[in-house]
């Protein structure tokens, strides 16, 4: 009945803890940069959720399936910081950074896919909790799956909003 | 109606909060919570276990004090720790509402604890230390004491309360689990200083109406401090060891006029192999 390994062990829940949070902070402000750089370079390419759109088969040139996908991890810090909030209930501050960056960068992905497309129509995002936590109730990480049907107008055919 | 597309200024789904902030509000509100209810729960266990029955506390016995129990014991040092316990717990110095055992276990650690169901184990590490059955009688008669004022079953219920509330509240299968039960350990089978100084005095007197005389009953501390340190500390895990606890017992036996005797102390026989 020492005391030594129950400080051993809580040195290292610090540790991860603080190694989950400044690392993962860092990832997260480096990623959110780059979304919005990408972001704005990609501005010109409209997405659209509707199904069809009204214009003739001739005006369009292609059309094809276009998808992104992303899968984004929660950090240790984050993951004791939603148990924590599950308990008293409330916003999981936590997990809605991770579910933003996922969403945007499989749009992102899925939008760089079709740098030429004149527009991506039925835009559709799909999420799933991946990885061995969640398999015990806890989300670990997360997948969005963005998905669409690129299609390229003939010149002289864009269309009027 | 032109479209133009544009960025948005700001994320409106994330929120603003500070994370480290938001880590340690959360943190201390959980955490006093449970400290506010371990200690209302606590103070309920010391209102119930001076009235467990007998009956119940058998049952808690064969529930709990199994997985502290040596698996083997050795016979010949069982049987003479017992026959000093009987001299003890002979009705007229000490009795208690379940007839009480001693287990010798073969570990190196220096300690001796009282369970549930009148379970006495003790281990080899201690018994090295001892030098006559006089302090060993005190030893023994200490953990009665702990018997008597039902410190077992109060550390046994704090233990238990402090087990269900991390299961509660982290699951069974957590990382932090780990570190609950290290806790707990340190917890479960330790008394506080009140306790100890209680049991102290309740050993003084069994061993001075056993044998008819104290000697014995400081040396064990005594030439518990001319060892090394470590080994003091190791003790005082779940019984702090200090100069105070010979002064309180030097007191006493000033303030009851009990006889010491060096001479007559009784040799201990070698322990099992
Ligand atoms: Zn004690």
């Amino acid at each position: 009945m020492d005391y030594i390994p129950v400080i051993i062990n809580l040195f290292f829940l610090i540790i991860l803890l603080a190694l989950g949070f400044f690392v993962g902070s860092w990832q997260e402000r480096r990623h959110f940069r780059e979304i919005e750089i990408r972001e704005r370079d990609s501005l010109h390419l409209p997405l659209l959720t509707a199904k069809t759109l009204d214009m003739a088969p001739e005006q369009v040139e292609s059309a094809y399936l276009v998808q992104g996908s992303a899968v984004i991890s929660i950090d240790y810090f984050k993951r004791l910081l939603a148990g924590l909030r599950n308990l008293v209930g409330g916003r999981i501050s936590a997990y809605e950074s991770l579910l933003d960056r996922a969403r945007r960068e499989a749009l992102l992905r899925m939008k760089e896919s079709a740098p030429d497309a004149s527009m991506i129509i039925n835009v559709r995002l799909e999420n799933a909790a991946i990885g061995m936590s969640a398999q015990q109730g806890n989300l670990g990480s997360v997948e969005v799956l963005a998905y669409g049907t690129a299609v390229k107008l003939k010149a002289g055919h864009e269309i009027r909003s | 109606m032109k479209y133009v597309p544009k960025q948005p200024e700001g994320n409106v789904n994330v929120s603003e909060q500070n994370p480290l902030r938001e880590f340690f509000v959360l943190l201390g509100g959980v955490l006093g919570f449970l400290v506010a209810v371990y200690f209302v729960l606590g103070w309920m266990v010391d209102l119930v276990a001076p009235r467990i029955s007998p009956e119940l506390e058998k049952k808690l016995g064969v529930l709990i004090s199994n997985s502290y129990l040596p698996e083997q014991e050795d016979s010949s040092s069982s049987a003479y720790l017992n026959t000093v316990l009987a001299r003890l717990a002979d009705d007229r110095c000490f009795s208690y509402t379940l007839p009480v055992q001693v287990h010798y276990s073969s570990s190196e650690v220096v300690n001796a604890f009282a369970l549930p169901g009148g379970h006495i184990v003790i281990n080899r590490g201690l018994l090295e230390k001892l030098k006559s059955e006089n302090e060993l009688a005190f030893v023994l008669g200490h953990e009665l004491g702990h018997f008597r004022n039902r410190d077992h079953l109060r550390s046994l219920g704090r233990g238990l309360i402090f087990a269900a509330l991390s299961t509660l509240v982290l699951g069974t299968d957590n990382s932090l689990s780990g570190f609950i039960s290290g806790s707990m350990e340190v917890s479960s089978l330790s008394f506080s200083r009140r306790q100890e100084r209680a049991a102290d005095a309740f050993g003084l007197n069994v061993l001075q109406c056993a044998y008819g005389q104290a000697g014995g009953s400081t040396a064990f501390f005594e030439h518990l401090d001319d060892q090394s340190q470590n080994l003091a500390r190791r003790y005082l895990a779940s019984h702090p060891t200090s100069p105070d606890r010979v002064r309180l017992l030097k007191q006493l036996i000033r303030e009851k006029n009990f006889a010491i005797d060096t001479t007559a102390l009784i040799p201990l026989p070698p322990w099992g192999e």
